[in-house]
């Protein structure tokens, strides 16, 4: 069980993470979402004891990492971003000393390690040099070191970063084997990734906890909200105070404005369509539309709808 | 420890720098001992001498990619993450290019046994250089693991060590220059109205501080074949400090709030 | 958020920040620091520690434990009646290692602590302390020079010049004008010193001159080391052997005596004087008749032959008879603790046999039964001669009043300067000629401290050049390049592992 309180990290006078607290319960797949930069690395290099953060605490079934790091520190496999990979050394030689490192007692070393190879699917290249490793395979390795010692947590940051589609499935189908086990945190910027596996999401943006929830709960705040790229060959003031009277558009934002041409972002309330709309409305002035198209929802879409929901319900999330 | 002890140890021979170490070292000592050889006898006291003056060069090579090596390669990650003791594993590394250190000495031991072999001298004098020429030796490599774990970059560390290295040999340069440097500040100060004296004093005392660092000064006896206590207090407290040093440097990132 | 909004947003974080930050990374960091410090302050103080309570604390393994000093110095130290200064005139230097002052510091160092506090040990520049030097030598009577050794006991002063106190090898020295340390002297030469300026009476020795005598140093510094008082004597001019002249020596002279010495020596000798006369093949086709006369009386002569030895035992090279182990007779062998003697070329020293029967001669160092004697230049194919010769005889005449004393050497190893840095048994020899005097002036109890021979680092059993280029290869390229290609054979393997 690990209990984040009020984790707060500043890089210098840069604010890294702002106040965090959470839990992650046993055998939970927590997903920790956030566009690059938002502070995942940041909380998952914390979190594992390799920063210390400003202030707030970490606990680790109890253990607290800056305290009783050396308990926390067995309980906890980490695969950071780049995989600590030694580029010299063989598989084999590598996770020999990841156990011995691990504190893993050496009449199980063979064992443990045979069991990794197979689980990672690393065991025809267990003979290879590290360096002369595909991305794909290094970056399995890496979660294989992260498996020695069977730690009870697991904590994998963007475990499928730069892999193909099929490996991905792979690392996605191996996640949930892993769950039966293991409490697993993972992160990622994709949020089809997240969905996929984890139990509970929580959103980091800007260094902030800005959504905690189940990816169910959360695709429902999602879905029904779209995003609708607008191109009009008019750039009369009007426009936009047409566009705001339609009903069901939440938001309206001018992307670029030129002679003769506008270019917009219009959002629309969950389960509004509003395009019909728009095209009556655009052509009941003679304003041509050059250009109409649904948009996915980005992160920043996400975080600012969820942010003006939160809003709106008097703040928290 | 031990962990890292063994993979620094053999990532030493794993790629050509361990090799090469040795095979430079070899070859340089060789040449030393072979141009004696013609001059019908050899006091290895004499290589050994020769080989710590050299080794401003050697050490840095060896001693460049202890930690730096890790910071860039994010390995390091490892050191933190891992539930192992972090002193434990900076004195691993230290002890791992020591090591490395006392392999490439066993050609000294080669030339030892080739001396007796010609029904030539090895004697205390020549024990006493050598074990000299290996307590030099270790103070360097602490240094230049120091270095290393300084920064990130690993030519940045070589030439770090190297210079401070280089600059070991001149202590009693700089010592006497601090002492006029003293003498002079204080004489600019002589509101106190301290005699001359006291102030040529604190010139001395001054100089002869900075003197005690001088590692040379200290195992000068053991050059010429007394064993004495003090010089080998001396080296393994030196060794000591600066792996705590250095073990404070690498823990800093549990504090330090740049990183 | 308008400009004043983010100004103080911005304050706010710094101080918040500060405060967050000084909580817990301060106080760890403020915990490294002083950690480091203390430590520091550890290495310090155990530095210091062994510096002051260990320092004595040292192995000394070298063969002659060159900076050891013997019991007979330990003996001296121990019984200092007064107060002995010794004074380095230079800067101690740092680096000991590189000059002729490693030999001494450290042996000083062990001086000091041996004599219980009455001995000091000091080195001052004398240009930096002026005041010192004058309060040395008030009366000027020396001239005290940068780089010497100084010892004062009371009011005596000696002046010791390092470079005498070590033994050079002499062929070096006059062939290429190099100084190659061979033996090291100091602790003779200082615990000498140190008898003689804190002695009472000291004997006198007289060595005679003017017969272009080969050089007597060497045993000067021992008998100085006895306390004895060493003068040169040029008996021709001064037409008198002082009255305080306990011993006299004829070093290794080139030609004759005089008749009036010759005459002066034989009332000398009669009145129960002592006298070493010491000649060496060198000086073989100078015929030394007055010598031989006064000798004669006591039944000695230094014959003109020369000595061979062919006992294989005693010889240490057997191509080379000439230079070989003397055998030194009981009486001597068991009063010195020595049964031989290396002696090199030499004369025979014949005892005669008409001898007076007041007059008693024995040898003191014989060759074996299988040597042989002939004129300088003459090779006995035959041996016809052969037999055992003397190299050194004694010979003492007992008249009612007093007993007249001789040592006649035919060979120089033993107390010239020049043979005896030249062979490898120079202490030892010196350490025979001492004992030799001690037996004839009667003080038994003091011994003289031998010489330290330098280690030589040569190869007694040489490689061939055919050997050194062989052994020149494996160190340079052959080790090396097993180095090098296992790492180009690893470095290939794993590459494409």
């Amino acid at each position: 069980m690990i209990e984040i309180k009020n984790l707060t990290k500043y890089y210098g006078d840069k604010l890294a993470l702002r106040n965090i607290s959470f839990e992650v319960r046993e055998k939970e797949l927590l997903g920790l979402l956030g566009p690059n930069g938002a502070g995942k690395s940041t909380l998952m290099n914390i979190l594992t004891g390799f920063l210390a953060s400003t202030s707030g605490s970490v606990s680790i079934n109890g253990h607290d990492i800056l305290e009783e790091p050396t308990q926390a520190k067995k309980l906890i496999g980490y695969l950071p971003e780049n995989p600590p990979l030694y580029p010299d050394m063989t598989v084999r030689e590598y996770l020999k000393f990841i156990c011995e490192l691990k504190g893993v007692p050496p009449s199980t070393h063979e064992k443990q390690i045979a069991e990794v190879l197979s689980l990672v699917k690393i065991y025809d290249v267990s003979k290879r040099v590290i360096r002369n490793l595909s991305k794909g395979y290094k970056q399995r390795v890496g979660l294989a070191q992260a498996l020695i010692g069977k730690p009870e947590i697991l904590v994998l940051d963007e475990p499928t970063i730069g892999l193909d589609p099929k490996q991905i499935i792979e690392i996605r189908n191996l996640i949930r084997t892993l769950k039966k086990d293991h409490t697993i945190i993972l992160s990622s910027h994709v949020l089809a990734e997240i969905q996929s596996v984890c139990d509970r999401v929580v959103i980091i943006y800007d260094g902030k906890l800005v959504a905690m929830d189940t990816p169910l709960a959360l695709s429902k705040k999602m879905s029904g909200s779209s995003r609708l790229s607008l191109t009009i060959a008019s750039d009369s003031e009007l426009i936009a105070d047409v566009l705001r009277s339609i009903n069901g558009i939440s938001r309206i934002t001018k992307l670029r404005e030129e002679v003769g041409l506008l270019q917009l972002e219009v959002f629309s309330d969950p389960g509004v369509d509003i395009r019909r709309d728009v095209f009556e409305a655009m052509a009941g002035n003679a304003w041509p539309i050059l250009d109409m198209r649904m948009n996915e929802l980005t992160l920043e879409d996400i975080y600012l709808s969820v942010t003006a929901g939160a809003e709106q319900k008097g703040g928290g999330a | 420890m031990i962990a890292y002890y063994k993979r620094e140890l053999f990532s030493y021979f794993r790629s050509p720098i361990g090799w090469i170490a040795l095979a430079l070292y070899a070859i340089i000592s060789g040449f030393y001992f072979s141009s004696w050889i013609p001059n019908g006898g050899i006091d290895l006291s004499g290589e050994a001498t020769f080989l710590s003056g050299i080794l401003f060069m050697i050490v840095p090579i060896i001693t460049m990619r202890l930690f730096s090596e890790e910071k860039r390669t994010g390995t390091d990650v490892l050191m933190y993450t891992s539930p192992s003791n972090l002193a434990g594993i900076v004195i691993a590394k230290y002890f791992a290019a020591l090591s490395l250190f006392l392999i490439m000495n066993v050609v000294f031991g080669i030339h030892m046994i080739i001396v007796v072999y010609f029904g030539g001298r090895v004697d205390a004098v020549t024990i006493g250089s050598f074990l000299a020429l290996i307590l030099l030796g270790s103070l360097f490599i602490a240094i230049g693991t120091l270095a290393s774990a300084a920064t990130e970059n690993q030519m940045v560390a070589a030439m770090v060590s190297f210079t401070a290295l280089l600059l070991s040999q001149f202590i009693y340069v700089f010592s006497a220059q601090f002492r006029s440097l003293t003498v002079s500040l204080l004489s600019a100060l002589n509101v106190f109205g301290i005699g001359s004296e006291s102030i040529a004093n604190a010139g001395a005392g001054v100089e002869k501080a900075i003197n005690w660092l001088d590692p040379y000064a200290h195992l000068d006896e053991l050059f010429i074949g007394i064993i004495k206590l003090q010089p080998i207090v001396f080296c393994v407290m030196a060794d000591i400090f600066l792996v705590f040093i250095t073990y404070r440097l690498i823990e800093k990132r549990r504090w330090s709030q740049k990183a | 958020m308008s400009v004043r909004g983010k100004i103080i947003n911005f304050l706010d974080l710094k101080r918040n920040r500060r405060i967050i930050r000084d909580s817990r990374s301060g106080s760890l960091k403020r915990y490294a620091i002083g950690s480091v410090l203390v430590l520091f302050g550890i290495v310090i103080a155990v530095n210091l520690l062994v510096g002051l309570l260990l320092r004595d604390f040292q192995l000394d393994w070298t063969a002659t434990q060159v900076t050891a000093i013997s019991p007979e110095t330990e003996k001296v130290l121990s019984e200092l009646p007064v107060d002995v200064q010794i004074f380095g005139l230079f800067e101690k230097p740092d680096n000991v290692q590189n000059s002729i002052y490693q030999f001494f510091i450290p042996m000083l160092e062990r001086y000091e602590a041996a004599s219980n506090g009455k001995l000091t040990v000091k080195y001052v520049d004398p240009d930096t302390a002026p005041s010192l030097i004058a309060g040395l030598d008030p009366a000027g009577m020396t001239t005290l020079s940068k780089d010497t050794f100084v010892i004062k006991a009371g009011e005596r002063l000696s002046v010791i010049d390092p470079y005498d106190c070590m033994a050079y090898d002499s062929i070096e020295y006059s062939a290429n004008n190099r100084l190659v340390i061979v033996g090291n002297r100091i602790e003779m030469v200082f615990t000498g010193e140190i008898s003689y300026l804190t002695s009472g009476d000291l004997q006198k020795v007289y060595f005679m001159k003017g017969h272009q005598e080969f050089g007597n140093s060497y045993v000067a510094s021992i008998l100085k080391y006895q306390g004895y008082d060493c003068f040169d004597l040029y008996l021709d001019e001064s037409g008198e052997i002082p009255e305080d002249c306990d011993l006299l020596v004829l070093n290794l002279p080139q030609q004759d005596i005089t008749e009036t010495e010759a005459a002066i020596l034989s009332d000398y000798l009669k009145s129960g004087g002592r006298w070493i006369v010491v000649c060496d093949f060198i000086s073989v086709n100078e015929p030394m008749d007055h010598i031989n006369d006064l000798i004669g009386t006591m039944g000695v002569s230094l014959t003109t032959d020369l000595i061979l030895e062919y006992s294989p035992e005693h010889l240490f090279s057997p191509d080379d008879n000439k230079y070989a182990r003397g055998i030194v007779s009981s009486e001597y062998a068991e009063m010195f603790g020595v049964y031989y003697a290396a002696v090199g070329r030499s004369r025979n020293v014949r005892i005669n046999d008409a001898a007076n029967e007041s007059v008693s001669v024995r040898p003191i160092i014989t060759s074996s039964a299988l040597a042989t004697i002939n004129p300088y230049g003459v090779i006995d194919e035959n041996q016809t001669s052969q037999g055992m010769y003397n190299y050194a005889v004694r010979a003492t005449s007992s008249t009612p009043d007093s007993v007249g004393d001789i040592v006649v050497l035919g060979t120089g190893y033993l107390s010239g300067d020049e043979f005896l840095s030249g062979i490898g048994a120079g202490e030892e020899n010196a350490r025979f000629f001492g004992n030799i005097i001690l037996s004839m002036t009667g003080r038994q109890n003091a011994t003289p401290i031998p010489p330290k021979a330098i280690p030589s680092y040569v190869f007694t059993s040489s490689p061939s050049v055919s050997q050194q280029t062989l052994w020149s290869v494996i160190l340079i390229a052959i080790i090396p390049f097993l180095f090098i290609s296992a790492g180009i054979i690893v470095y290939y393997r794993r590459r494409h592992q």
